[in-house]
């Protein structure tokens, strides 16, 4: 069973997401926030991780190039997935070694294929 | 003897026809052998001459020189100042002066005014500096003297002047031939510009030579000065170059920073909407694909969050329509009789649900049951929901939020505390502006469109009322919001040049009334002017009087109230209106419900700029004595102000510094209303009177006892209600507080015997107080007085570290201080006042302890924290 990460803080969110990927069989595994984020990531591994940007603590784009840095994580694809729809927002986090960059309001469906693409390119 | 004569002879020096004549006379006399010594004697002569025309020319050549090379250097200064030394110093060097004085003419003063000095002693440069010369003077000053050229000679008999030198060679005095400079005597040569306009003047004495100079050196002196008249004009004209450039860059950057913010508004609020919008459509999305699998608790859980999220969405909308209506400046403003407690009740409980979904603690600290005031509630919902909101925000899982709402003596105090991140100082002002976010980069970490309180400020403004916000220590920030029961009402003609800058004529004019009312806690007070023509008085603002009033209200010279104080430039304290009051209650009617009323002139160098009329003491005392010393200390701190704000161009900084100046007094809340401080305030101004302190000393002290503890707002509540005792550090914090008291002041212009007052008042008598250690009589009188009325005033009132104590306890210690931090002169007659007012205190004392007890359970700011 493949292992998500979500981190966003908001509650909606991470309900929306825990649950369309808990229906497509995904362990879900999520938190307020990137610092956790890494922590968790860290401790275990999973398969892949989505990232809101505007967080408390660190952004999403300072985990994801925290997480891209460190060999324990660096093979983990990420989704930026944030309501920064700025011009060079999309450039700054794809710059940041994030393998995807989804703006918002996003569509649940496009999101777990999305994650199906991601999983099988890893493979 | 004859070759002795013809040496003597003047004629002799330049003799080129005479001497060989005479030689001749002398050869037809029949001596060859006296010729050639006469011949020798002459060429002797001419040579000695020779060498001297050629030093003296070459010594003109040096001077020359060095004139030239100082006119260079002087042109290259572009700085006014630099400028100025320059000249000065060029004087002693290049021409040869002991002591200049350099004054320049001021066209705002219309004086001369000494501001550069070369070659005098620190003492006397100092005795100098800013000393004013009116062009009345000048003009005396020069037509007693002698005149040479263009310059003047001042202190000498009139044929020792340059002048009676010009018909015979001007080598004379270069030679040393001059008469001798005599003591006392002074120099005055003036600066003429291109266009002939007498731009300053030099004061020269002491020249190095010990002689009245010659007209060679006067025109060599001249010469220079033209010089520097010249430079000083383009440096003038470079300065203000320069300083129209800074504003422009100013006025650029400011541009700039409003289009930043506008651009990130526009981010902003795209992320703001997006957000509640994400949820609404991925909910939505989910529903339609999964409607028939859904358990109906998640159908009933994904409604809810579309609801609640389209709610968030409309609420984003409202308040950038808000942003729209501030702009058009609220004309459908709804006022009516608010209970403001009663709308923090209602709204109390919306905000504790958020507390509690947020892991926050939220509290409420009403003062009364009812605290009504003219409002529209609909905005007041507004801005408290914004401000609520706000502070939630920005705190933390595990902080607090407290809410107040206290009646103060001419307003109402909203305050919204948080423990969360607090505001950078530097930012602390710009919170309020639209659009503006203390990080409005994309990798915030918090949303929000930066206009909340933008309308929170626009919403207080458009009560009468200020908003502003500060930290607290040791983390959080709180918001003060003051709402007055009685607003300012201003003249409509009130200039509005002023809008642009940070400091509006509304604004100032507002607070000044504020300041006024609520430092002598009174219901009404008005500022009247005189009109152009200086025919009528009327109303430039008042508090507490209607509109109309406002508007009509013209008093010819000598009628009414203030028209009296008009015509005979005096204090008026009417304590009985209906005995004295006569004919003015016709113009003045029903306004007076207390009979006792204050009228004071606001006199600028003798011309009356406007009399302040006061009265309805909220206590519903009459106005007294003490009030009216109280108030003429005041006056000229309002004329400074009144004439600093009609020169606006002062710029905005400056302003800045009033308005906190008036933030920080006004905020204190220490109304002079019946209360425990202001009976201990009444027996020092008592004891002053009885040890017969001068008049001015009185008026200093009597407004010194208002605000000489201000400053102590600038230390952190923790330190000041700390229930044990202080370490070192926290002790100079406490300190501190003097210093900053004179900070706030500033703005203020207090002479220096005020400061001296308020910086003094921690000595004690035996030289072991601060700031200064200062011991026995070289403590000012006033300071030592003060010192007792604070250490009276905080005995009697409740410390975290201790109890109130009675009046018998906190006469006995202040008792055992005498000699030790009390003037045993003054303490034994203040502590005799204090006997005197002892039923009042008492009265007060039981007041305050029931006040006290209502209020508990809420932490009470002690009126005057003090460490004493």
């Amino acid at each position: 069973m493949y292992k998500v990460l979500i981190a966003d803080d908001e509650h909606n969110i991470r309900n929306i997401l825990d649950f369309s990927l808990h229906a497509e069989g995904f362990l879900v595994l999520s938190v307020l926030n990137g610092e956790d984020a890494f922590q968790l990531a860290c401790d275990e591994r999973p398969d892949l991780i989505i990232l809101d940007i505007m967080m408390p603590g660190k952004s999403g784009i300072e985990i994801c190039r925290d997480l891209k840095a460190d060999a324990r994580t660096a093979s983990i694809p990420v989704i930026l997935l944030t309501a920064c729809a700025g011009t060079g927002d999309k450039e700054a986090g794809l710059a940041a070694g994030a393998d995807l960059y989804i703006t918002k309001p996003f569509s649940p469906q496009n999101v777990i294929e999305s994650v199906h693409d991601l999983l099988g390119a890893a493979r | 003897m004859l070759a002795a004569a013809v040496i003597e002879a003047p004629d002799v020096v330049h003799a080129g026809l005479t001497a060989p004549l005479l030689a001749a006379g002398l050869l037809a006399g029949g001596g060859a052998a006296v010729w050639l010594v006469l011949q020798w004697a002459a060429a002797k002569k001419r040579r000695a001459h020779l060498r001297h025309r050629v030093r003296t020319m070459r010594s003109r050549y040096r001077t020359l020189e060095s004139i030239l090379s100082v006119s260079a250097r002087i042109n290259a200064t572009r700085d006014l100042r630099e400028l100025r030394d320059k000249v000065a110093a060029a004087v002693v060097e290049a021409i040869g002066f002991g002591g200049v004085v350099l004054y320049t003419w001021s066209e705002t003063t219309r004086v001369f005014q000494a501001v550069s000095f070369a070659g005098l002693a620190p003492r006397e440069q100092a005795s100098l500096a800013g000393h004013q010369i009116s062009q009345e003077d000048f003009d005396a000053l020069t037509s007693a003297a002698s005149r040479t050229s263009n310059c003047y000679l001042i202190g000498a008999d009139p044929e020792s002047s340059v002048a009676d030198k010009t018909d015979h060679d001007p080598d004379d005095a270069a030679r040393g031939g001059g008469r001798s400079w005599g003591h006392g005597m002074q120099l005055i040569a003036p600066l003429i510009d291109q266009s002939g306009a007498n731009i300053g003047f030099l004061r020269l004495e002491r020249p190095a030579a010990g002689c009245i100079p010659s007209l060679v050196e006067i025109h060599q002196l001249e010469f220079l000065l033209k010089q520097s008249a010249t430079a000083m004009e383009s440096a003038r004209v470079y300065d203000n170059l320069a300083r129209r450039n800074a504003d422009l860059a100013h006025v650029s950057d400011r541009m700039n920073s409003l289009t930043d913010m506008k651009n990130n508004f526009v981010a902003n609020v795209s992320h703001e909407l997006r957000t509640p919008l994400t949820s609404i459509a991925a909910y939505t999305e989910l529903l339609q694909k999964n409607l028939t699998t859904l358990s109906p608790q998640s159908l009933e859980e994904f409604l809810q969050v579309i609801h609640n999220e389209s709610v968030k969405l409309s609420d984003i909308i409202t308040d950038i329509l808000e942003l729209s209506q501030m702009e058009k400046g609220r004309p459908g403003m709804n006022q009516v009789a608010t209970d403001l407690a009663g709308m923090v009740r209602h709204l109390g409980g919306s905000w504790k649900t958020r507390a509690k979904e947020r892991d926050t603690e939220f509290q409420t600290d009403l003062g009364s049951a009812e605290i009504v005031l003219p409002l529209d509630p609909m905005l007041m919902q507004q801005m408290l929901t914004h401000l609520v909101g706000n502070a939630f925000k920005f705190t933390p899982a595990g902080g607090r939020v407290i809410v107040s709402v206290r009646e103060e003596v001419t307003a109402v105090r909203i305050t919204v505390e948080d423990n969360g991140i607090g505001i950078p100082p530097d930012k602390l002002d710009e919170i309020f502006d639209s659009f503006y976010q203390v990080d409005g980069s994309s990798t915030r970490r918090h949303n929000g469109q930066g206009v909340g309180l933008a309308i929170c400020r626009d919403i207080v403004v458009h009560h009468d009322g200020r908003i502003w916000a500060e930290n607290v220590a040791p983390r959080g920030t709180r918001f003060h919001v003051l709402l007055p029961r009685r607003p300012v009402v201003l003249q409509p003609g009130d200039p509005q040049k002023l809008t642009g800058l940070p400091f509006e004529a509304g604004e100032f004019m507002q607070r000044l009334m504020h300041w006024v009312s609520e430092s002598l806690g009174v219901q009404l007070a008005t500022l009247m002017v005189p009109d152009q023509d200086g025919e009528f008085l009327t109303i430039r603002a008042a508090i507490g009087l209607p509109e109309a009033v406002v508007q009509s209200a013209r008093l010819r010279r000598g009628a009414g109230f203030a028209g009296k104080v008009w015509a005979t430039g005096e204090t008026l304290l009417i304590d009985d209106l209906e005995v004295e009051g006569d004919a003015d209650l016709e113009t003045n009617d029903l306004r007076y419900s207390t009979p006792s009323l204050l009228a004071v002139p606001l006199l600028n160098a003798g011309t009356l700029v406007g009399v302040i009329t006061v009265n309805n003491k909220i206590d519903g005392r009459p106005l007294g004595d003490d009030d009216r010393v109280f108030l003429e200390s005041l006056v000229p701190r309002i004329t400074a102000l009144l004439t600093r704000y009609e020169a606006w161009q002062d710029g905005a900084r400056h302003f800045e510094a009033v308005r906190n100046t008036l933030r920080a007094t006004t905020a204190v809340g220490r109304a002079r209303h019946e209360s425990i401080l202001a009976v201990c305030q009444e027996i020092c101004l008592a004891t002053a009177r009885s040890i017969d302190l001068p008049a001015d000393d009185l008026a200093r002290l009597a407004f010194c006892l208002q605000f000489y503890d201000v400053g102590l707002d600038r230390v952190s509540p923790q330190i000041i209600n700390k229930p044990g005792p202080l370490d070192d550090a926290e002790r100079r914090f406490v300190q501190e507080h003097v210093g900053h008291t004179l900070g706030i002041l500033e703005p203020l212009l207090l002479e220096a015997k005020a400061k001296q007052l308020i910086l003094h008042h921690h000595e004690n008598f035996d030289g072991s107080g601060y700031p200064a250690g200062l011991a026995g009589e070289t403590i000012p009188p006033g300071a030592r007085l003060v010192r007792l009325a604070d250490t009276l005033a905080s005995l009697l009132s409740p410390r975290p570290w201790r109890d109130a104590m009675s009046l018998a306890e906190a006469l006995e210690a202040i008792r055992r201080g005498v000699g030790v931090e009390f003037c045993p002169r003054m303490a034994p007659v203040f502590l005799d006042e204090a006997e005197r007012r002892r039923e009042r205190i008492l009265a007060l004392q039981a007041i305050e302890e029931s006040v006290r007890m209502r209020g508990a359970g809420h932490e009470e700011v002690p009126p005057l924290p003090v460490m004493s």
